[in-house]
């Protein structure tokens, strides 16, 4: 049977080609999308991470979830003492304090909110590789210098080497005022980021704010991996504090975001096995009808109707596992075409246009290789199972 | 006696649209003959032949083969029986175009799970007994028609059935061909003693056979010729 089943195969070639291609191509369909989304999730991740919050953040417990009049009141006071502890927790590689702070941006005429952050430019600079400097360079070690985001360097008409004034309020309560000249422009693709944000050293900050709090630590591991069981440790060591993933930070993104891409891509499975579904449904079903003498010959042989449907589902087992294997060899052969990934505009919310590369994983391939072949050879089981209301004599009377 | 026929009625339909195909049918036949069916088109041979064959299910009480009541055999019984006690004989032949000649004759041979040495053995011999052994490795479709309906007889030989059920064997072949399959049905049933149950509308068949039966429209045996020897 199965030798026979096999070399049915190529019977009808054109029909079986058919079917086999359109088993591959949904199947590459299916797991091009799946690679696609998941790619799209790991780059708007990989961009939060390098570009914004880093692998997490230490803060007090409870800081992030409630608004403060005078959120400074609970930064954390001993920094250096627990950057000591921080550092020492297995797979932390960097560190990196920061505050942030609301104030006006001046230049000449023109005057412009924005969001500070204070870092400590040197250290950032190679972690937070993905900010995308348009113009300039990042802060780096320069203690005059601020950094602006495009939208804000824009409303406020300057570009490098132009002083701004940096006009803020210490925890204290009165007016203090930087002098800055710009030495960068950023670009991180987020409109409401690029409108209003702006780097400083985290020094001047300090100065701006009259104070030497720090409101978080961001922390950048060894491995991405790393994380919950660093956080376990760093929970150990610093009961007081929380560690905070980039998927929280980044919460609206990284479950939303995924939510909607998961359910689009429900969407496109079911279209992709429907296809699958009613093509191979339909030339099982014209496989059957065509070989109704043989079906007539091979009963009237003493083949039971089960034996019979046997032979057309392991037809249908081979063509859907050839085409299955060929739908993954396919995918290879367009990620061996898109080396730097898929150039797409800019998604939803930014406007920074991004290669999406292709983040296939090994269960996905095998999950996509099993749905496909499944529903292929559920299709043809339903097509074949017409073999079993077929009587002998209307089988063998096709011929006459 | 291999098959008792009593009384047979068959039709298809039910109700006012029934057709009655064979009447009040009575028979014997016993095991090694080679016995023909003759009769017009519609005439309710191909109907015997099926009902012989198992492929149709008479009533109970109606044929017995081998003193089974084939009323009353369920279908993995019926098959069974095909499977292993008969050989079947089509008028268009109904080779399995994708396998090879020697395949072909084996096929049935793996199916009732004999050993690959015995399956050699017995497709062996039935290809030489039609004189097809050269073209063993041939594809149907690189065949004559004549040749394919030696492969189709070596196909049921090869199973050493109790009974062959030939259903027009020659109607699509030519006088010349048509002979030599008739010669050949002669002298398998000769030299096997296999029971070969064939139906034709050829009135040459009937040289070959051991008995007649020539069947009218009416549904019923019109005559009974007498077992005389194959020529």
């Amino acid at each position: 049977m199965v030798q026979l089943a096999l070399r049915n195969l190529s019977r009808n070639r054109r029909r079986s080609v058919v079917a086999i291609l359109t088993i591959a191509v949904s199947v590459c369909g299916m797991l091009f999308l799946q690679g696609f989304f998941s790619g799209l999730m790991e780059l708007h991740r990989q961009n939060s991470i390098h570009s914004r919050f880093g692998h997490g953040q230490v803060n007090p417990i409870g800081y992030r979830d409630r608004v403060y009049e005078k959120p400074w009141e609970h930064w954390m006071t001993d920094a250096p003492a627990i950057m000591n502890k921080m550092a020492n927790v297995d797979g932390v590689e960097q560190l990196f304090p920061r505050v942030q702070f609301y104030a006006m941006l001046g230049n000449n005429n023109i005057s412009v909110a924005g969001r500070g952050i204070g870092i400590v430019g040197a250290k950032e600079q190679n972690f937070f590789n993905r900010i995308n400097i348009v113009k300039g360079e990042a802060l780096g070690e320069n203690e005059e210098g601020i950094v602006l985001g495009k939208g804000l360097a824009h409303s406020l008409g300057v570009d490098i080497g132009d002083r701004v004034t940096v006009l803020g309020q210490t925890v204290h309560g009165s007016v203090n005022a930087l002098d800055l000249v710009v030495q960068g422009i950023f670009h991180i693709g987020f409109k409401e980021a690029d409108d209003a944000l702006f780097q400083v050293q985290l020094s001047q900050a300090h100065i701006l704010l009259d104070t030497q709090k720090v409101e978080t630590i961001s922390i950048g591991l060894r491995d991405d991996a790393d994380w919950h069981q660093v956080a376990a440790s760093l929970k150990a060591v610093l009961p007081h504090l929380e560690a905070v993933d980039v998927n929280v930070l980044d919460e609206v993104w990284a479950k939303n975001g995924e939510n909607f891409l998961q359910s689009l891509l429900n969407i496109f499975r079911l279209v992709f096995l429907g296809v699958i579904l009613l093509a191979i449904f339909n030339s099982a079903s014209n496989t059957v009808l065509e070989r109704r003498q043989e079906i007539g010959m091979l009963r009237a042989n003493g083949e039971s109707g089960w034996d019979v449907v046997r032979l057309f589902f392991l037809e249908g087992t081979f063509q859907a596992l050839i085409g299955a294997t060929l739908g993954i060899l396919l995918l290879f052969a367009v990620m061996s075409l898109l080396p730097e990934g898929l150039p797409m505009p800019p998604t939803p919310g930014t406007s920074r246009e991004l290669p999406v590369g292709l983040d296939i994983q090994w269960n996905y391939v095998v999950s996509c290789f099993l749905l496909g072949s499944l529903v292929a050879m559920v299709s043809v089981m339903g097509a074949s199972i017409q073999v079993l209301r077929l009587s002998i004599s209307d089988a063998l009377k096709q011929a006459s | 006696m291999l098959y008792q026929i009593q009384d047979l009625d068959f039709g298809y339909g039910q109700g006012e649209v029934r057709v009655d195909v064979l009447r009040d049918l009575n028979a014997k036949i016993a095991q090694g003959e080679f016995l023909s069916l003759t009769g017009t088109s519609g005439s309710g041979k191909s109907t015997l032949l099926n009902l012989l064959g198992l492929i149709h299910k008479p009533k109970k009480q109606s044929i017995w083969y081998q003193g089974r009541d084939l009323g009353a055999l369920n279908d993995k019984e019926a098959s069974r029986i095909r499977k292993y006690e008969m050989g079947f004989i089509f008028q268009d032949f109904r080779l399995i175009e994708v396998l090879t000649v020697e395949e072909n004759v084996g096929f049935f041979l793996k199916r009732q799970g004999l050993k690959k040495n015995d399956i050699a053995d017995r497709v062996a011999a039935a290809l030489l007994s039609v004189n097809l052994y050269e073209t063993r490795d041939k594809m149907p479709g690189q065949l004559s028609g004549g040749q394919r309906q030696r492969v189709g007889i070596a196909r049921a030989i090869a199973k050493s059935p109790k009974v062959i059920i030939a259903d027009e064997p020659t109607a699509n072949l030519d006088r010349e061909t048509s002979q030599k399959i008739y010669n050949l049905l002669a002298s398998v049933n000769q030299s096997t003693k296999t029971t070969i149950i064939m139906a034709s509308h050829d009135p040459k068949a009937e040289q070959y056979a051991n008995r007649t039966i020539h069947m009218d429209g009416s549904g019923q045996i019109r005559s009974l010729v007498a077992m005389k020897s194959a020529t």
